[in-house]
């Protein structure tokens, strides 16, 4: 009801009583006309309450004086009551406007918030969106606890205030959440004291985020408790009807995007899978040392029209590729996958790179949208070491000599895939020496707008150059994070790079079975790699020791019945630095307090002078940095 | 791995010194921890564990070396010059028990 319909009620209640009392005294009370105080009170604003209070309080007086002809005792007990009512009207009015009326002020909150809450895609975005409720709530922080498997985890996941998940029985705020859960129904606490009294245990967590009071409420899908809800405030809240409704309201917002929030979790879970499948993870294999990196141009698309492929061939050769087919986005992932399988099989195949080609391009040229799709193929054998390659209209690979002199292959030179197939494809074949690095990689890499090609080659080239002897992960990284420098990514981005095994005296890379028997070895190749840049004892040993561990964790990390797991260890010295990067194809495990190796971390961080581990879908990657400062030779060193 | 770790141990009246020489790793420790075990099982005196040989100890090596040698309760000897010294150091190795610098204080 409006405010003018409330005024208009209060008035002809207030005329009313005044008439029927002035026509037929004794009919109705002279107290009758303050009900017009009361019904103000109740739908009317404040001021005009006190208006209506103070007129029905004067008239019902002089009612009560002149027309009733109250007197004495019987009069005050009249006038006292009167008094009352209004007191009574004036103080619910004033209650009432504290209040922010759900219907007036929080309506557009409410609506923005919902808005917020459904924008959100997916868990993650949910969990931002619930961060910013604190805003509107007035609240110090708020938090969404949703069930995952049987536990009900933080959203935001990484939430400062909240941290990672809880079991709904143990500790706090898994207590709380398992009584809300539990009774089905909102709780709130206004003060520490009452909730030290309801759930003891979390006294202590209430006090250690300076909570003065929390509104615990629980999100629901099909009667069932999904998730919940808290507010917590670190100054006194009452909780009053008004802000219950609120809360209530932002609740059942919730339970509908939590329920979308999930459904979009499966689909993306889906999506992923189906992109991973057309581009899967490099694996590592035996003999070499590989890695690669993928950018997708489109936002929300994790794969595009580029690709990376590497085959292990048998005898000792490893094929690897980098593809770029027409465009981004799905419709050109599609054909990426496909060419992609494709080349694993026209590689097993082919006796040489442009026989390989060939096949592809008979295939491409029945794919629609395959063709114009450009291809460097590369076989590699690092035990003969050599390297063969052809390009169908591919950017240039970059080959790095085992001293660093870099120079692009532009030796095998064809067209596109699919154009013409009267063509012939020709290879390659260079020297390929232990330490020998070739970088394949699609135009998105080195290209920019309103710019020559040549000017992105030699960017590449140079940078490149610059940390060459740098393990190929980090060289990777470094390449792609230096390479999109202020640039807008309109294209996808694929880099593969690959260095064959060493010990020179610029790199140590080794590759070798996750196992611990291999650990001793290991120590026996780096310490002497290590003697020709470290002359002290004990500086030696603190590498060995930081490697020893990250090696031990790579082998720890080796899932249960992994056929032939590996783990590669490369070291490179770069001004007064060594570089460690020790990596692996297993899943990383959070250091756990186990017996055994529970201090390996602990080792790594006293010893080393920094430590970074890169955990990937396609296993961990370790970094560790020395100073030296003791060097054998008389190099300056830099700090 | 036989020879990543040699041990010799010498017997006194008083005493059974055992010196670890080479290298503990996750490959050998439980070798170490039972070879350990099966010198203290025939020893009837104090004994005492020497690391100023060892040239290598990894995390898995520091656990068993800690739980056999209290399980035995052996005394260890480890100067500051030793090579894994700052290896056991940073890990703080042994905590709460008394590290001697060499044999014979052990033995004193």
């Amino acid at each position: 009801m409006s405010t003018v319909r409330g005024t208009l009620l209060a008035a002809l209640i207030g005329v009313l009583s005044v008439i029927a009392i002035v026509l037929a005294p004794g009919s109705v009370p002279p107290s009758a006309p303050m009900v017009a105080a009361l019904v103000a009170a109740a739908l009317c604003s404040f001021r005009q309450t006190v208006v209506f209070a103070v007129v029905a309080l004067v008239t019902s007086l002089l009612l009560t004086r002149f027309v009733s002809d109250f007197s004495g005792s019987a009069l005050w007990s009249r006038v006292i009551f009167q008094v009352a009512l209004g007191a009574i009207a004036v103080i619910v009015s004033w209650k009432r406007m504290q209040w922010p009326a759900l219907s007036e002020r929080t309506l557009p909150v409410l609506h923005d918030v919902s808005n917020e809450l459904f924008d959100a895609h997916g868990m993650d975005e949910l969990g931002v969106a619930v961060e910013a409720l604190a805003d509107p709530l007035d609240a110090t922080m708020t938090s969404l606890f949703v069930w995952e498997g049987d536990r009900l985890v933080a959203l935001p996941r990484v939430s400062e205030e909240l941290g990672s998940p809880v079991a709904p029985q143990s500790g706090c705020p898994g207590d709380l959440l398992a009584q809300v859960v539990a009774r089905d129904r909102a709780m709130y606490w206004t003060s520490t004291s009452e909730l030290a009294i309801e759930i003891p245990d979390c006294a202590d967590w209430f006090q250690s985020k300076r909570l003065q009071s929390l509104a615990a409420i629980p999100v629901r899908a099909d009667n069932a408790v999904t998730g919940v809800f808290l507010a917590g405030y670190t100054r006194p809240q009452a909780f009053d009807v008004a802000q219950r409704a609120f809360m209530n309201q932002i609740g059942s917002q919730l339970s509908r995007a939590v329920e979308k929030a999930r459904v979009e979790e499966v689909s993306r879970s889906i999506a992923n899978e189906l992109q991973r499948s057309l581009l899967g993870p490099t694996v590592l294999v035996p003999q070499v040392g590989n890695c690669s990196r993928y950018l997708p141009a489109e936002e929300g698309l994790s794969v595009g029209g580029d690709w990376y492929q590497t085959v292990r061939l048998g005898d000792g050769n490893f094929g690897i590729a980098v593809g770029d087919a027409l465009g981004h986005g799905l419709a050109a992932a599609t054909v990426m996958g496909q060419l992609r399988s494709a080349l694993a099989a026209c590689a097993l195949m082919a006796t040489n790179a442009a026989d390989a080609l060939k096949v592809l391009d008979v295939y491409a040229e029945d794919l629609p949208g395959a063709s114009s799709t450009t291809v460097v193929y590369a076989i590699v054998n690092v035990l003969d070491g050599w390297l063969e390659y052809s390009s169908a209209g591919h950017p240039y690979p970059l080959y790095v000599s085992p001293d660093g002199d870099a120079r692009y292959l532009d030796g095998a030179q064809g067209l596109p895939l699919g154009a013409n197939l009267s063509r012939t494809r020709v290879s390659q074949r260079i020297p390929f020496p232990a330490g020998s690095t070739i970088i394949l990689y699609s135009d998105g890499l080195i290209e920019r707008r309103r710019e020559s090609l040549d000017i992105g080659l030699d960017r590449l080239k140079a940078a490149v150059v610059e940390r060459w002897q740098l393990p190929i992960e980090l060289l990777a990284d470094d390449i792609v994070r230096d390479l999109f420098v202020d640039k807008a990514r309109a294209d996808d981005v694929a880099v593969l790079v690959l260095r064959s095994p060493v010990t020179s005296e610029d790199l140590f890379l080794t590759k070798l079975p996750a196992r611990t028997n291999e650990l001793a070895p290991l120590r026996g190749e780096l310490r002497s790699w290590l003697e020709q840049h470290v002359s002290d004892r004990s500086e030696i040993n603190a590498v060995l020791t930081t490697v020893g561990e990250a090696s031990a964790n790579a082998i720890d990390h080796a899932y249960p019945g992994q056929r032939d797991p590996l783990m590669r260890v490369e070291a490179a010295r770069i001004d007064g630095d060594v570089i460690l990067n020790v990596t692996d194809t297993g899943r990383w495990k959070a250091p756990e307090p186990s017996p055994d190796r529970g201090r390996g971390l602990m080792m790594m961080e006293a010893l080393a002078d920094d430590v970074t581990i890169d955990r990937r879908k396609t296993g961990t990657s370790v970094t560790l940095r020395h100073t030296i400062k003791r060097t054998l030779d008389a190099r300056p060193v830099h700090h | 791995m036989p020879d990543l770790c040699t041990i010799e141990t010498r017997h006194t009246d008083r005493s059974t010194v055992v010196r670890l020489i080479g290298e503990i790793d996750a490959s050998n420790a439980a070798l170490i921890d039972g070879e350990l075990r099966a010198i203290a099982k025939a020893a009837r005196n104090v004994l005492i564990v020497d690391l100023n040989e060892l040239e290598y100890v990894d995390s898995a090596g520091i656990a068993t070396l800690e739980r056999t040698t209290n399980d035995l309760q052996c005394r260890i000897a480890i100067s500051r010059a030793a090579t894994v010294y700052q290896t056991l150091h940073v890990v703080g190795f042994n905590e709460g028990h008394e590290l001697y610098d060499s044999v014979g204080e052990a033995l004193s």
